[in-house]
């Protein structure tokens, strides 16, 4: 991997740990319920309506997603898994005979202390 | 009974896409259980996403969002849509090159081979399965919840005890035999293309069903008042439904629950049916949106049918005992028969998509992990595979099924549980995948104490679902626990016990020592 690629990746990375982060991110969470009326409670949460319908705390975590959206769609760009290893996978698959898992007990090397 | 006509229609229509994809079936186990590993781009997305999305998802999230309100999606939907493509990302890909290099077909396959240990795999068996039939219960109960809730009424003369409606036992009969006939019909491939339809059926109906429930509510001229009008309702009598609130450690420990698809045995059995590992690009990028496309109209339904009325009545003037039910109520109540039955059809749908594949995939172990496994060298005859394979298929269903006949928990809360077991297994299959130092013995500790945890705090601890405070286990869901030990177990047996053979590894990690690198 080169250098510009491994810096790419890391950046996904910590692209991927905000998205994480701003999940968590509790900002919008009402707090302090216990206190207020109905009323009071009713009136505060309907100032944050988005589009008169939408509350505002579910309204970010649907910007959380479509920014998931968003951020998967640059990770399959700069980090892709699949480009980086399909020199391993085919060297695998002429090292491999065949499927091992069907392989009876005893065959697998390295077995003998397990069967 | 014009909802239940246009449901058997439906059911009917699905017993002749899976009888239609068995026209292409080539006559081989490995096309009847991976589809010869032809399944392209958006194929892979429907069927991903079909199958991760259960009556978890639409009958579950409704039901809870009707509990607890809008923090629903918080708790599962954003997150899924991370940890899902997530999972996709880092093990999906990684498990299809490998599946394609050495010939994979199940999970306990690759453990065994990566770990070098037969025994290992009789270990892991009964794990899984045991984990997928509380998985397969979430699927029977909802689906004979749905046929109940919106049947309610149609027999005047019959089914009293079950409000006039199908009993639910009769309901989750039906799917079941109907999801048997399309899987044994058509294998992989039919499982595939059912997904792929009723994916598509479920996501479009659904907003549908959003709208549709709006507009009732509402009452008003135009789509936009509708939406405002039945928020209104909601924030007159339960303005707590509209809130997030929750503890920091409680909200976290719902991050972890979606990472059970990293070791989800049906959807392992689905990225295998990948044509190449850029397949996987497309449900990695849209998961979130699909996911977001259905999730949003189920909680805010939810919300809207705690303050849902019709001539003036609450449709729910007390939380019905089942919360199950709470969809397909309101869509029996808020729809006419004709939509009802069609929305009723596409809950049902999103069911069935995940039924399926968790169908095929035990009967794909059984065969591979257990018969296979002990038949030593002996070939064994393809027909005789899928005789098998339908053997155990049956047997499991017909054990779910009588245990959904007991008095189960609400979907959501069932869920939870056995998420929370399979996420104890994802540190197995991270360490298998890029740690070199993980040893048999690690792999087998780990597992075990997944299972010890798992049964200490569901038989210790076990008390329904928050605001009941038994439920939590330090101020978090028991997945939490259970992760943390599962790792710790895995990290320090393998540290202490021997590492396995460097040519082993050279199969795993073969050009640096690590794959990725």
């Amino acid at each position: 991997m080169t250098n510009a690629r491994r810096t790419r990746v890391a950046l996904f990375w910590l692209l991927v740990a905000t998205l994480v982060a701003a999940q968590q991110c509790s900002l919008f969470w009402q707090s302090g319920t216990a206190g207020k009326t109905s009323e009071q409670l009713s009136a505060e949460i309907g100032q944050g309506l988005i589009l008169g319908f939408l509350p505002t705390p579910l309204f970010y975590h649907v910007c959380v997603s479509l920014a998931a959206v968003v951020i998967w769609w640059i990770g399959t760009i700069v980090a892709w898994p699949g480009d980086a290893a399909i020199t391993g996978a085919r060297a695998l698959s002429e090292a491999s005979p065949g499927n091992r898992s069907m392989a009876p007990p005893g065959e697998l090397a390295g077995e003998e202390d397990d069967s | 009974m014009t909802q239940l006509a246009i449901i058997l229609v439906y059911l009917a229509l699905l017993v002749v896409l899976g009888i239609g994809a068995s026209r292409w079936f080539r006559g081989t186990g490995k096309d009847y259980l991976l589809a010869s590993h032809s399944i392209g781009p958006v194929l892979l997305l429907m069927s991903l996403f079909g199958t991760t999305m259960t009556a978890f998802a639409l009958v579950g999230s409704t039901g809870k969002s009707f509990q607890l309100g809008i923090v629903v999606y918080g708790l599962m939907a954003s997150s899924s849509g991370i940890v899902h493509s997530l999972c996709f990302f880092v093990i999906g890909v990684r498990l299809w090159q490998l599946g394609q290099a050495h010939g994979y077909t199940t999970q306990v396959g690759f453990f065994r081979d990566r770990l070098q240990s037969h025994r290992f795999g009789y270990l892991l068996f009964p794990v899984l399965v045991g984990l997928v039939i509380p998985y397969l219960l979430i699927g029977v109960l909802g689906a004979g919840a749905v046929i109940n809730g919106v049947t309610r009424g149609a027999f005047e003369e019959s089914f009293a005890a079950h409000g006039h409606g199908v009993p639910p036992w009769l309901g989750s009969l039906v799917i079941c035999l109907v999801v048997l006939t399309y899987v044994f019909a058509g294998g992989m491939r039919g499982t595939a293309w059912a997904n792929t339809f009723q994916t598509g059926v479920f996501m479009v109906l659904g907003v549908l069903t959003f709208f549709v429930i709006a507009s009732k509510i509402g009452g008003q001229q135009s789509l936009w008042e509708n939406l405002k009008a039945a928020t209104a309702n909601v924030l007159q009598s339960h303005p707590e439904k509209l809130t997030m609130t929750s503890s920091h450690a409680f909200f976290f420990s719902f991050l972890l629950i979606p990472l059970s698809a990293g070791m989800f045995p049906h959807l392992f059995q689905h990225w295998l049916t990948a044509r190449s590992a850029a397949t996987f690009k497309l449900p990695v990028i849209l998961h979130p949106l699909f996911i977001l496309i259905v999730w949003v109209p189920c909680v805010m339904v939810g919300a809207w049918a705690t303050a849902a009325t019709v001539d003036g009545q609450l449709i729910f003037p007390e939380p019905p005992t089942n919360v199950n039910t709470v969809l397909p109520i309101m869509v029996g109540k808020l729809a006419g028969p004709v939509l009802s039955g069609f929305l009723s059809a596409g809950i049902l749908a999103a069911v069935m998509s995940s039924l399926d594949s968790q169908f095929l995939c035990l009967g794909t172990m059984f065969t591979t992990d257990i018969v296979q496994a002990r038949g030593g060298n002996e070939p064994m005859d393809d027909a005789h595979v899928i005789r098998m394979a339908r053997g155990f298929i049956v047997f499991i269903v017909a054990f779910t099924y009588l245990l959904s006949l007991l008095a189960p928990a609400g979907v959501f809360d069932l869920g939870l549980w056995c998420f929370g077991g399979f996420a104890g297994l994802v540190p197995l299959v991270l360490a298998a995948l890029y740690w070199r130092r993980l040893s048999v013995a690690g792999a087998a500790a780990s597992v075990i104490a997944m299972v010890v945890t798992w049964l200490t705090l569901f038989f210790v601890d076990m008390g329904g679902y928050p605001p009941n405070p038994r439920y939590t286990f330090l101020g978090m869901l028991p997945v939490a626990t259970i992760v943390a030990v599962s790792t710790v177990v895995l990290v320090g047996v393998s540290l202490v016990t021997r590492p396995p053979s460097e040519e082993s590894l050279a199969r795993f990690f073969p050009t640096t020592g690590n794959p990725e690198r």
